[in-house]
């Protein structure tokens, strides 16, 4: 691939791109996945904490079940069947838990552009889901992504997007959400059960963009 | 106003070893340090460029220059950034993020990015280090400690190293 051409000439032991100022490296790490900005602090002690400055945390984890959701489209699945069709074994939940709990926790960035879960969590890691909110919320996250229940109790003032997807939300919990987001420009809602009555209002809601 | 009296306005940069360039305003204020000199009204005679080497700075221009002149087509402009940036060397990117960061040019900025990430994509920690000359300077304790703290990073990660 390219990167032979890229280093053509570069036979000198000048670390140039360890020289580069902090801002410029943590904008190439926000360009790869969380796991591999992560895998840079290994290069240097120069590298140790640049990934914990990325203003981006998407936790891509196992996602095969959203094949099966897509398959499951249009049929009249219950709802308790869905979930146990999504359902992943106790030890690669606690797998993804620990992996989301290890990153949130040495993070530093004070703001977060996008925060993402995908992952089929379930009811029994509410006590986690709950935790990962609050840090969202702490970092006054604009974008926010999520595959699991939870609680919605919270503050996201700073939040512009959001994406409820395949979550088993009731219009209810939607709606008091949404109250705690004045600045939210685009609500998507790709709901597991079947969503009766959503009403959306708000004395300063900017909603631009709805689709459920 | 100047296209349609057919003389566009041009500017003097100079470069920080005193190389002396003209560029038409109209592709210059691409840098959006230059646009603010210019609207600020204190781009009447040479503008100095103390960060950017003349070296680069004649590279920067080809690229304003090439990029201006396309019409707005995003396609296009994505295809003649990746032609421009396709036979640069390391050193080469590495003066450009430099340079794009101070002129405040964020389509190349992102470009040149993209394209050192595109780098280290799928790469083992060896191959970038040795790629990129990198100098592990940690003790292996302290190596095996960073490893073990992100030993997240390793989890089902495959590499395609290709030396």
């Amino acid at each position: 691939m390219c990167a032979e051409r890229i280093f053509a000439g570069n036979d000198d032991d000048d670390d140039r791109i360890s020289q580069l100022p902090d801002d410029i490296l943590v904008d190439i790490l926000c360009l790869l996945s969380l796991k591999e900005a992560g895998r840079t602090s290994v290069l240097s002690t120069r590298w140790i904490n640049l990934w914990k400055h990325t203003p981006s945390l998407d936790f891509d984890g196992e996602i095969s079940f959203e094949a099966k959701l897509k398959e499951s489209m249009g049929k009249d699945i219950p709802l308790e069947e869905l979930e146990k069709l999504c359902k992943l074994p106790k030890s690669k939940r606690r797998k993804y838990t620990e992996w989301v709990n290890s990153v949130i926790q040495s993070h530093k960035s004070p703001t977060l552009k996008q925060f993402r879960l995908r992952y089929a969590l379930d009811t029994s890691d509410k006590n986690s889901i709950t935790l990962w909110l609050q840090f969202a919320s702490s970092r006054q996250v604009q974008s926010l992504e999520l595959f699991a229940p939870g609680s919605m109790a919270f503050d996201f003032k700073r939040l512009k997007e959001l994406f409820f997807k395949h979550v088993n939300v009731s219009g209810g919990s939607i709606e008091s959400f949404l109250r705690n987001c004045p600045l939210l420009e685009k609500l998507t809602v790709h709901s597991l059960g079947k969503l009766s009555k959503l009403e959306v209002c708000g004395s300063s809601l900017v909603l631009k963009h709805l689709e459920i | 106003m100047a296209a349609e009296t057919g003389t566009p306005t041009t500017l003097t940069l100079k470069s920080n070893d005193d190389e002396l360039f003209s560029v038409a305003e109209s592709a210059a204020i691409l840098s959006v340090t230059i646009r603010n000199m210019v609207e600020d009204g204190c781009a009447g005679g040479v503008i100095p460029l103390d960060n950017v080497d003349g070296k680069t700075l004649a590279s920067v221009i080809t690229y304003m220059n090439g990029i201006s002149a396309i019409p707005a087509d995003e396609e296009k402009k994505k295809s003649y950034r990746d032609k421009f940036l396709s036979d640069k060397d390391f050193e080469t990117l590495a003066d450009m993020v430099l340079a794009a960061n101070y002129l405040n040019m964020s389509c190349l900025m992102d470009a040149v990015s993209a394209k050192i990430a595109q780098v280290m994509e799928k790469k083992s920690v060896g191959w970038v280090r040795r790629k990129f000359g990198i100098e592990n300077d940690y003790t292996p304790e302290e190596e095996a400690a960073v490893k073990e703290e992100h030993k997240w990073t390793f989890e089902g990660v495959e590499t395609d190293d290709d030396n």
